[in-house]
């Protein structure tokens, strides 16, 4: 093959479509056990009424987070970075085959709005736990659960699909 | 989807299936990865999408005419690269051909789905044959752009897919001519290495 023959199946290739950034989103949940394709009408009715839904619990949740007590640690890990943000992971004890984990960050990129990844690199390869978002102030409290088995000790966080950039760790040697 | 991505380690991976050992990742074949995929790797799965899901939407959308459709049928064609990435076998075809058949056939379930004409999957002709061929090829030259740098794919683009000079893409990236001209060819000698490794 020459640089020729290359050029010519560049012209003829055409540049690609980007795909939207939902169906990327979607694409890449789907390692995850995410539920099977739903036809886009079902999304459209569905996303109403997930609003509608929304609208009626969201004093609701407000009330309900309050009074919810947060999960009883039997272990604590902090997340620290260079400049001051940090991140602290309660662990649950085991129910079943999964156990529960509370995140908190703080003063992570304050001033963005952004979606962020919580990794396990612990477990190889490593394990993706949450994709969550933070205020603009830079935190958030998330809570989720975790295969019992997996590592809880070398957590990372970095940006969304920014596998490769480590912003808050456990190990403070891989920031 | 940016490639800084793919010119940094993903993530150190000491013992990887398919005998990748430490290596980026990002620097894998296309059939490694999918090796990898096998085994149930998502970042092997992230990493296919980067290169391909671009390629597959655009396949899917040239195939189906409708936006909505192709989203579909690209959702359905990664499900099935994820669930079936063990039947790839590399002795029998390259990646790119495998990743072709799959989002063919997620495309043509989706045409015969919304009852349009469904496209040839079983007998090829001769020159849906050759069409078949280029569509691998356009498949493989969008996936191998992805896994070029940046600033070389933006004058690659810029000179063969919008057809200006040299010239006008000095000046419409306010660059030097002699690094665009730099530029577009280190930009096709890597495009002609990764396309070469991904012949069958």
């Amino acid at each position: 093959m020459s640089p020729e023959d290359v050029e010519e199946q560049l012209r003829r290739a055409g540049r690609p479509e980007a795909p939207p950034e939902h169906l990327q989103r979607a694409v890449l949940n789907l390692p995850r056990g995410s539920s099977p394709r739903i036809s886009r009408t079902r999304v459209v009715r569905l996303g109403v009424a997930a609003a509608l839904a929304l609208a009626v619990l969201a004093g609701v949740s407000i009330v309900v987070t309050r009074g919810n007590p947060a999960i009883q640690p039997v272990a604590t890990v902090q997340l620290r970075n260079a400049v001051g943000a940090g991140a602290e992971v309660r662990i649950g004890s085991p129910n079943g085959p999964n156990r529960p984990l509370e995140l908190s960050v703080q003063h992570l990129q304050p001033g963005s709005e952004r979606y962020y990844e919580l990794w396990s690199y612990g477990d190889h390869p490593p394990m993706m736990l949450a994709t969550f978002m933070t205020s603009k102030d830079g935190s958030c409290t998330i809570r989720l659960s975790i295969p019992r088995t997996a590592d809880w000790q070398d957590l990372v966080i970095t940006p969304r699909d920014r596998a490769d950039q480590p912003l808050l760790c456990s190990n403070h040697g891989r920031c | 989807m940016s490639d800084e991505r793919l010119e940094r380690p993903i993530v150190a991976l000491p013992a990887m299936p398919g005998g990748l050992g430490p290596r980026r990742l990002a620097d894998a074949s296309d059939e490694e990865v999918l090796t990898l995929l096998a085994s149930g790797s998502e970042l092997a799965f992230r990493t296919i999408w980067q290169r391909y899901g671009a390629a597959v939407f655009s396949l899917c959308l040239r195939r189906l005419s409708d936006r909505g459709a192709a989203e579909d049928a690209t959702q359905e064609a990664f499900t099935n690269i994820w669930k079936r990435a063990a039947t790839f076998n590399p002795d029998r075809g390259s990646a790119a051909g495998w990743l072709f058949a799959v989002s063919r056939n997620a495309a043509a379930q989706e045409a015969r789905h919304h009852r349009r004409d469904a496209v040839p999957v079983a007998v090829l002709d001769q020159s849906q044959a050759a069409d078949e061929e280029e569509a691998v090829t356009r498949l493989a030259v969008h996936a191998a752009l992805t896994r070029i740098p940046a600033t070389e794919r933006a004058v690659l683009e810029l000179a063969y897919f919008d057809d200006l000079s040299h010239s006008q893409i000095a000046d419409r990236l306010s660059l030097p001519l002699g690094t665009v001209k730099t530029r577009i060819r280190s930009g096709l000698l890597r495009l002609q290495q990764y396309l070469e490794g991904a012949r069958p």
